[in-house]
């Protein structure tokens, strides 16, 4: 699954659902939004905040029971399988499974395009909230990326 | 499920017509707990004839339905459609029953009203002419009732509803300075019809940082006149959006807008190129017929002006989206029932630049894609679209990705020349694993 194609695929819900009007209501998360969809804390809204270490909380340090990594499962694994490495909020797979695409470029001068979460075959210092990825081709797929949608525009 | 938690029986009254509706109403209740149970400490029990009557024999059945079952009910939910139900020999139909004693005893009802088409063969007119006086009645009583037109529509209007009432209703403590209770800054008249543009400007007024009240579909369990008057009357700001539904004379629209020019708190704007009703035409309107929401707001500085005049400064920081007039969450019916969560946005020092950064209220897909959902799109590219997908072409389609990709800036750039190539790729075996790059069993081509 390239950029390009997860991207491809945001325009077209976004047109399917307003009937080829609106090209702007499904996208790519970006960086700064999946870290704190990720690992954001809610309870102190008058401090700055810091992410989580990892969706689940601070601790415990990754294991097994909350996500797919370091090939202990050798694969992608159905979305859903680890309950208690989902956020509290309710979202699934944020750590570990596949890479997940980001809207934005790894840097300006570069071509790349960042990448959040770890995977399958990562090891567990990939899962945590804040970990960047070097980002990769736009056009480049491999077996651990993925992408996860966000709707920034309101029902 | 914790035993701290308060329960609260919802009890879903409708005759056997509307099977498929029992059913989405379980589910959208079911999403409600699993969504916000553990936040709101709370909850919710559908409780539906089948799942909760045991079989006992008596007098009259729907009497002791009652005594077992809707007496220990908080709310109902009564969804109707061609059929009123069984007669039980006090009012015409079981479902009627049930929820004019739930009302009896001070408990909360929704009611909604299918207007699904049906063909004429399979309707009993008998039944059918007693859920219109149902419906006129409640209508007489200034019940607010809601009607729907398609199974999705009746989902999402449950899901917003059920979200907002349950909190009103019954997470009062907790909520005490939800934006609900407020007062809003800002109360906006619209026609129904205009729905759809109307929460785009929400969006644009919300992201000013000031409260809006709009969302009318909030109000089943409220009696519709006075529950509005009240809010008029307490809005700084009514914003007046004329459209050609809304200037139409019987459009409550009209009434509002009379109400907030006595109250010297009426700011007009046009949605439709059109001349407001005589005794509106001295204020000036703003014009927002060519209004969108991905342009730049620049325009709109003279209307946020004139709402700055009445409403005030806005009280909430710039920058963000609040989506707090929103449901909690949503399943996208072109994603397989896909579902987003809102992940309300904040301030946080993020990784990257050491720096706190902004985030907006975001929905945000509960899961990554999967290949089953993947797989529907390589067959819209392929001509072989679902039956939802035919309001969308795939020329039409190819056009605005061409658009897209060469006039989305820095960030698609690239995008082009690869629709232009290529391949939009790619299968894998599991429906509900992710889509990677590992395998492309499936390749089809854009054509360029």
């Amino acid at each position: 699954m390239s950029w390009f194609a997860a991207t491809a695929y945001c325009l077209w819900l976004s047109l399917l659902e307003s009937g080829g009007k609106d090209t702007g209501l499904y996208r790519l998360p970006k960086e700064a939004e999946w870290e704190w969809a990720a690992g954001g804390r809610c309870d102190k809204p008058d401090k700055p905040l810091k992410a989580r270490k990892y969706p689940w909380g601070d601790t415990p340090e990754p294991s097994s029971k909350y996500a797919n990594y370091d090939n202990n499962e050798g694969a992608t694994t159905p979305v859903g399988r680890y309950p208690d490495g989902a956020t509290p909020e309710g979202l699934y797979d944020m750590a570990g499974n596949v890479w997940e695409w980001m809207e934005n470029l790894y840097r300006e001068d570069k071509k790349w395009k960042s990448l959040r979460g770890g995977s399958w075959n990562n090891s567990s210092e990939y899962l945590a909230c804040s970990y960047r990825n070097y980002g990769f081709n736009p056009d480049g797929r491999l077996s651990n990326i993925g992408f996860r949608v966000v709707r920034p525009s309101p029902l | 499920m914790d035993k701290k938690y308060k329960e609260v029986k919802i009890l879903i009254a409708s005759p056997s017509d509307v099977e498929k509706e029992r059913d989405i109403a379980e589910k959208v209740i079911g999403n409600w707990n699993i969504v916000n149970s553990d936040e709101r400490k709370l909850t919710i029990e559908p409780v539906l004839w089948e799942s909760h009557s045991a079989a006992e024999s008596g007098d009259r059945t729907q009497g002791i339905i009652n005594k077992q079952i809707v007496d220990t009910c908080d709310v109902a939910i009564g969804i109707f459609w061609t059929r009123i139900g069984t007669h039980t020999g006090i009012v015409p139909g079981g479902a009627v029953e049930e929820i004019e004693r739930l009302e009896k005893n001070n408990k909360k009802v929704m009611l909604y009203f299918s207007g699904i088409s049906m063909p004429r063969h399979g309707i009993d007119y008998g039944q059918l002419q007693k859920v219109d006086d149902f419906k006129a009645a409640r209508q007489d009583k200034g019940d607010l009732i809601w009607e729907y037109n398609d199974l999705n529509e009746f989902e999402r209007l449950l899901t917003h509803h059920l979200d907002i009432q349950v909190r009103r209703w019954f997470c009062e403590i907790a909520d005490s300075d939800d934006f609900q209770t407020e007062v809003p800054d800002i109360f906006i008249s619209y026609a129904r019809e205009d729905y759809e543009r109307v929460k785009k400007i929400v969006v644009v007024l919300e992201k000013q940082g000031w409260s809006v009240f709009w969302d009318r579909q909030i109000l089943p369990g409220q009696t519709w006149d006075d529950y509005i008057e009240e809010r008029i009357i307490d809005a700084k700001c009514v914003l007046v959006l004329w459209s050609f539904s809304s200037i139409d004379r019987k459009s409550y629209v009209r009434e509002e807008a009379a109400l907030a020019r006595e109250r010297d708190s009426l700011v007009p704007a046009l949605l439709d190129d059109v001349q407001p009703p005589f005794g509106f035409r001295r204020i000036h309107a703003f014009d927002l017929s060519s209004f969108s929401y991905d342009k730049s707001h620049d325009d709109l500085s003279q209307l946020f002006e004139a709402i700055r005049d009445r409403a005030g400064e806005p009280k909430k920081k710039n920058g963000q989206a609040l989506f707090s007039s929103f449901p909690s969450s949503f399943h996208n019916p072109y994603e397989h029932d896909a579902q987003y969560i809102l992940v309300p946005g904040g301030r946080y020092i993020y990784s990257v630049t050491k720096q706190e950064v902004s985030v907006p209220d975001l929905y945000i897909a509960k899961y990554p894609v999967t290949n089953r959902q993947y797989r529907s799109f390589i067959d819209f590219l392929s001509g072989n679209p679902f039956e939802f997908d035919k309001k969308l072409s795939l020329s039409h389609y190819e056009q605005v990705l061409r658009d897209f990709a060469q006039n989305g800036g820095n960030s698609v750039k690239g995008l082009s020349d690869y629709c232009m190539r290529n391949v939009i790729l790619s299968s894998g075996s599991g429906r509900d694993t992710m889509v990677t790059g590992s395998s492309t069993k499936m390749t089809s081509r854009l054509s360029g």
